[in-house]
């Protein structure tokens, strides 16, 4: 029998969350737990092995009493910043919907290729790839599917 | 006031400059203008009129200032003056440079930056047509400023000596020294608020004496001090020769040596070119450590000891931490980064952070010490110059430095433990920590990792409440250990509490908000059987009763039964269902998702009010897809509360229901059950309750089926009408909506459930239930809603004063239907003003709710007026519950279900003058008073 990988989706909208589990390949849908909040990623990549993270960017937050909703464009590096001080060497593959992640410092960040490269250059022990995720589309599928693929047989080869 | 800009750059011709006589005479004129201010402001006087010919922003401001001589009524003013106060309103150089780009209009952008910053600290500048519009005082200014960074136009260069000309006339008034005493008085010292408090000062000072100096002089001893800025040679230069003319070089000099151990390499350049000038200004000790930073191959080792002026500590410190980074030394380098920053903590701004992160990497997650320091990368100061190094080391680096402190054994008294070993860093780095540990992303993620406290445990309450209460619990443990002053104990500890007893409130419902009163309806079953149905009189369980009868008896009274408990009674099932989720509470929940979605995506841009043009301007080709969406879903939740949560007779939960009790009844009839028995009416009540929440769990899988299914179709089909790698916002706003709308459908889902009997009789505030309705039932964007509460107890405000748990769902009701009909009523949808007042006394209490009313929409108000005024005071009928028009039939229903009199309810007439629609509610005091404490009404 082949290999179950267990899987952790980091990811708040439940309708991206769905389309992510049916476009990985089968390996990897058996053992998938979701996530839709960082605080809840923290005790999850703390407390059991993943073979793959995949971890959404931008992240809807509100403020104390559940008021003002804001985005935050590149929330999601918080569990990458956790993993790699935490030595959690589990691949993440970053998908996301959007196309700009500019913040008031970096403002240059603004394609899903300058992201690849600042993520690249900020958390080679995890970051693998980011599939820009377009829920109107399919081609992005095989490219999540390929990534998850070769995220775990890279680490394999590392392990 | 005149118009904006009234006198456009460009405007005038070349053949309309000024002679540069005249430039000259209008610039002594403008000299003199601001030194007749120096002498109002400093000295007294005189206070001689100033004739204005020209708009001016020096005139406005001065408009605003204690001295009337110098602007006189009326005047020609220039608006650009708002700008500008903005401008030089704003905390810092850092924040008053972006700010100028964000709020000036761009044609302005060149002048209000040069009357603000100043051309030393920019590169603005303006042509001569411009300056030839200018009134005195202001081109005096910008010539100055321009003429100090060597960029006056070709055509002003003739003037000569415009450089020293204003110096030179105001140096005359002793009082000019003043401001720059004032800013000596706050240089930074071990003794007093070091850095930050001398920016202040600083910033304080150029906001009132811009109009005298010009901005230049406090731009420079702004950017000196921030770290933000990195100069050039030839702007410290520039600096330098503008200081010396206000006898501040030596100022100038000793903020140069904080920059000469980051990314400045213009001013370390300057530096040791200048060294033999720069010396001069310091003291041996000083002057010794800045040699060995600036040369460090030729220069022999400072004296060691501790240094006690602050300036020379710092220059210490900086070369120990210089030592640390070339001698690969992290430990050590840790231990002068905190010795730093508990000498002032504004200076680890100036420090080489993308050095420092490499070089500490791997000593990272050892002890308090290292989690201090990944605290400082993920820092404001850091982050704004070393963006990447607080990406790589921010927030999440923070939580696993924290963590990583917390042994495995101690687990349990984790937080304590914790503050324990933060404890042991300096006082500054331990009490910075402790603030850091303490703010709600911090403690919110390491409540969700660590065990909590055992009391915590024990406490039911969702993650909100938990959260709250172990930050309760670390805020006493840290101020036991001093990390937290006492002030600041009690402000964090009050807005906990606010946000538990808030959160308390919201949590009533999220186990369902369908509340029946089952007390009432078994009481009124009871007495069904007692007067009503003939099976009592007819002694069905007397043995000579006809054959036959009872099942047709039990068929009947199922019949009778089932109607009144659905809609023959105000308190019925169907009732409940229109108050608690049909009515103003599952499709504003709905529609909210499209406001918080505008807000992510836009946060300083709401929409107020979805039509067709607000929606072309936001989401151009796309607004009317939207608003079409929008559309759809009210159709689909009204279709849903249609056929899922309306339970008339005839129904599908009427005809289960009904079925039911007929069983019931033949089962207890046959064994020889009294209809008079008090156990009766209890078993079907429960019948009813069970059926009911079976119902509500059928409506569930509906509203996923009716509702979200379909929505989620919608918006799929949405996404592949936007062109692919275009409309990038639009996407996110769909992305936004989708995350909304499954927030509103999972809120939604909660409240379709028989609210718990647990907690209800927990007081809560006025000024709360206010805020629930807005925050779970109106449309949010609270920016567009004003509504304003106030509450009296005798005649005195007392806005916390909390009221008994039991008048929860009667002041829900209440205020639900004030606000709903304000913003229906009152023209302006959700801009609608409203203020609500609650005025307790021992007579009774008023509740007073009063909205503006749109000019367009008073004609049809006061026409309404007499109508709505017999609406208002006709009496409680048994149709109240089905009121959707005005809501004073469901107001009035409230009052009777709380067991209180029916209120008066009073509508001033409307004025077109001054429109304000107001409604009051006066009744007496409910049975058991109003307030939970019971000393008082």
């Amino acid at each position: 029998m082949s290999r179950r990988y267990e899987v952790l989706i980091v990811e708040d909208n439940a309708t991206k969350q769905q389309e992510i589990i049916n476009a990985l390949p089968p390996a990897f849908r058996d053992r998938v737990l979701t996530t839709p909040s960082i605080a809840n990623a923290y005790r999850s990549v703390a407390n059991r092995p993943f073979d793959l993270v995949i971890l959404d960017m931008t992240f809807q937050v509100s403020n104390e009493g559940g008021g003002a909703i804001a985005k935050e464009s590149l929330a999601g590096v918080e569990v990458l910043q956790y993993m790699s001080r935490m030595r959690i060497r589990t691949p993440v593959i970053v998908a996301t919907q959007h196309t700009n992640f500019h913040t008031a410092e970096l403002p240059d960040i603004d394609s899903v290729e300058k992201l690849d490269e600042l993520l690249t250059d900020l958390f080679p022990e995890n970051y693998v790839t980011t599939v820009h995720v377009d829920l109107a589309g399919e081609e992005w599928k095989i490219r999540l599917a390929q990534a998850a693929e070769s995220a775990v047989a890279r680490n394999a080869s590392l392990t | 006031m005149a118009a904006s800009s009234v006198f456009p750059h460009g405007e005038a011709s070349s053949a309309s400059l000024p002679s540069m006589g005249e430039f000259s005479e209008r610039l002594k004129e403008g000299i003199a203008q601001r030194r007749q201010l120096a002498a109002v402001l400093f000295g007294g006087g005189p206070y001689a009129p100033v004739e204005q010919r020209h708009p001016s922003v020096f005139g406005a401001l001065m408009a605003q200032r204690s001295a009337p001589g110098l602007a006189p009524a009326p005047y020609l003013g220039d608006d650009r003056w708002a700008y500008v106060a903005a401008i030089l309103a704003a905390p810092s150089l850092d924040a008053q440079r972006p700010l100028v780009r964000s709020i000036v209009p761009p044609q302005d952008e060149a002048f209000v930056t040069l009357f603000t910053i100043g051309a030393l600290m920019s590169s603005a500048a303006l042509e001569p047509e411009a300056l030839a519009l200018l009134g005195p005082a202001d081109l005096s200014i910008i010539v100055e400023s321009l003429a100090a960074a060597g960029r006056l136009p070709d055509v002003l260069t003739g003037l000569g000596g415009i450089a020293n000309f204003a110096p030179g006339s105001t140096e005359g008034l002793e009082v000019l020294s003043l401001p720059w005493l004032q800013i000596r008085e706050h240089l930074p010292s071990r003794a007093n608020g070091g850095l930050a408090a001398f920016q202040r000062a600083v910033q304080d000072t150029k906001h009132q004496h811009v109009p005298l100096f010009g901005p230049d002089v406090f731009s420079m001893l702004q950017a000196l001090s921030e770290p933000s800025m990195s100069l050039t040679e030839d702007e410290l230069e520039r600096m330098l020769a503008l200081a010396a003319r206000w006898h501040l070089d030596d100022l100038v000099i000793q903020f140069l040596s904080l920059r000469t151990l980051g990314d400045y390499p213009g001013e370390q350049a300057f530096l040791r070119r200048r060294f033999s000038d720069v010396i001069r200004a310091l003291s041996s000790r000083q002057s010794a450590s800045l040699e060995a930073l600036l040369f460090p191959e030729t220069s022999a080792v400072p004296t060691s000891g501790r240094p006690i002026r602050y300036f020379e500590a710092v220059t210490q410190l900086f070369l120990a931490v210089r030592k640390a980074l070339e001698r690969r030394d992290p430990s050590s380098l840790v231990g002068s980064v905190i010795d730093l920053y508990a000498l002032d903590p504004a200076l680890v701004g100036f420090l080489p952070w993308n050095r420092i992160s490499f070089s500490v990497a791997d000593l990272m997650g050892r002890d308090a010490r290292t989690a201090f320091m990944t605290y400082l990368m993920s820092e404001d100061q850091v982050r704004a110059q070393y963006p990447r190094v607080a990406l790589r080391f921010g927030k999440g680096a923070l939580i696993a430095d924290l963590m990583s402190l917390v042994e495995i054994n101690v687990r349990r008294d984790a937080v304590n433990h914790l503050l324990g070993r933060v404890a042991a860093l300096p006082d500054r780095a331990a009490r910075a920590l402790t603030r850091a540990i303490l703010e709600r992303p911090i403690i919110e993620r390491l409540a969700s990792s660590l065990p909590s406290p055992r009391a915590i445990r024990t406490i039911r309450g969702n993650e909100h409440h938990r959260i709250s209460l172990m930050t309760i619990d670390a805020l006493r443990l840290a101020h036991q250990r001093g990390l937290v002053p006492e002030a600041e104990l009690r402000r964090r500890f009050g807005r906990e509490m606010d946000s538990l007893r808030f959160d308390f409130l919201q949590g009533q419902f999220r186990s369902g908000r369908v509340r029946v009163a089952w007390h009432d309806l078994k009481r009124e079953v009871a007495e069904l059987f007692a007067d009503d149905l003939p099976i009592s009189a007819m002694q069905i369980t007397s043995a000579n009763a006809p054959s036959g009868v009872a099942p047709r008896l039990a068929a009947y009274s199922a019949q009778r039964i089932t109607g009144h408990l659905l809609e023959g009674s105000e308190n019925g099932i169907n009732q409940a269902l229109s108050s608690n989720l049909r009515h103003g509470v599952v499709l504003p929940r709905y529609l909210k998702a499209f406001d918080d979605a505008l807000q992510a995506v836009w946060p300083k841009a709401p929409m107020l009010t979805w039509d067709e043009t607000p929606a072309r301007n936001r989401f151009g080709d796309y607004g009317p897809e939207v608003l079409a969406l929008r559309e759809r879903l009210s159709d689909l939740v009204k279709g849903f509360m249609d056929r899922r949560l309306t339970v008339e007779a005839g129904g599908a939960f009427a005809a289960d229901l009904q079925e039911r009790i007929r069983i019931r009844l033949t089962e207890y009839f046959d064994r020889g059950g009294s209809p008079r028995s008090a156990v009766l009416p209890r078993s079907l009540i429960s019948i009813a309750q069970h059926e009911l929440r079976r119902h509500l769990r059928a409506a569930v899988r509906g509203l996923n089926e009716d509702v979200r299914k379909t929505i989620n179709l919608e918006l799929k089909a949405m996404r592949r009408r936007i062109p692919p790698r275009s409309g990038h916002e639009f996407r996110s706003y769909i992305d936004s909506l989708e995350t909304c709308l499954h927030a509103a459908y999972e809120q939604v889902r909660e409240w379709m459930a028989l609210v718990s009997r647990s907690g209800a009789a927990r007081p809560f505030t006025f000024p709360d239930i206010v805020q629930l309705h807005l925050m779970s039932a109106a449309l949010d964007a609270r920016e567009k809603l004003r509504v304003q509460s106030t509450v009296t107890v005798n005649g005195g405000e007392s806005p916390t004063v909390e009221i008994r748990g039991e008048l929860l769902v009667f002041f829900e009701e209440v205020v639900r239907n004030l606000l709903s009909n304000a913003f229906k009523g009152s023209g302006d949808a959700l801009k609608t003003r409203a203020d609500l007042k609650l005025a307790i006394s021992a007579n009774g209490m008023t509740i007073r709710c009063s909205n503006v009313i749109n000019t367009a929409k008073v004609s049809e108000v006061v026409g309404d007026y007499k109508s709505t005024l017999a609406k208002a005071q006709r009496p409680i009928t048994g149709q109240a519950q089905k009121d959707k028009q005005s809501g004073f039939q469901k107001i009035r229903l409230a009052y009777k279900q709380a067991q209180m009199p029916q209120p008066a309810i009073n509508i001033p007439p409307i004025s077109r003058r001054n429109p304000r629609f107001v409604i009051s509610l006066d009744a007496a005091l409910p049975p058991g008073g109003i307030l939970a404490d019971r000393r008082r009404p």
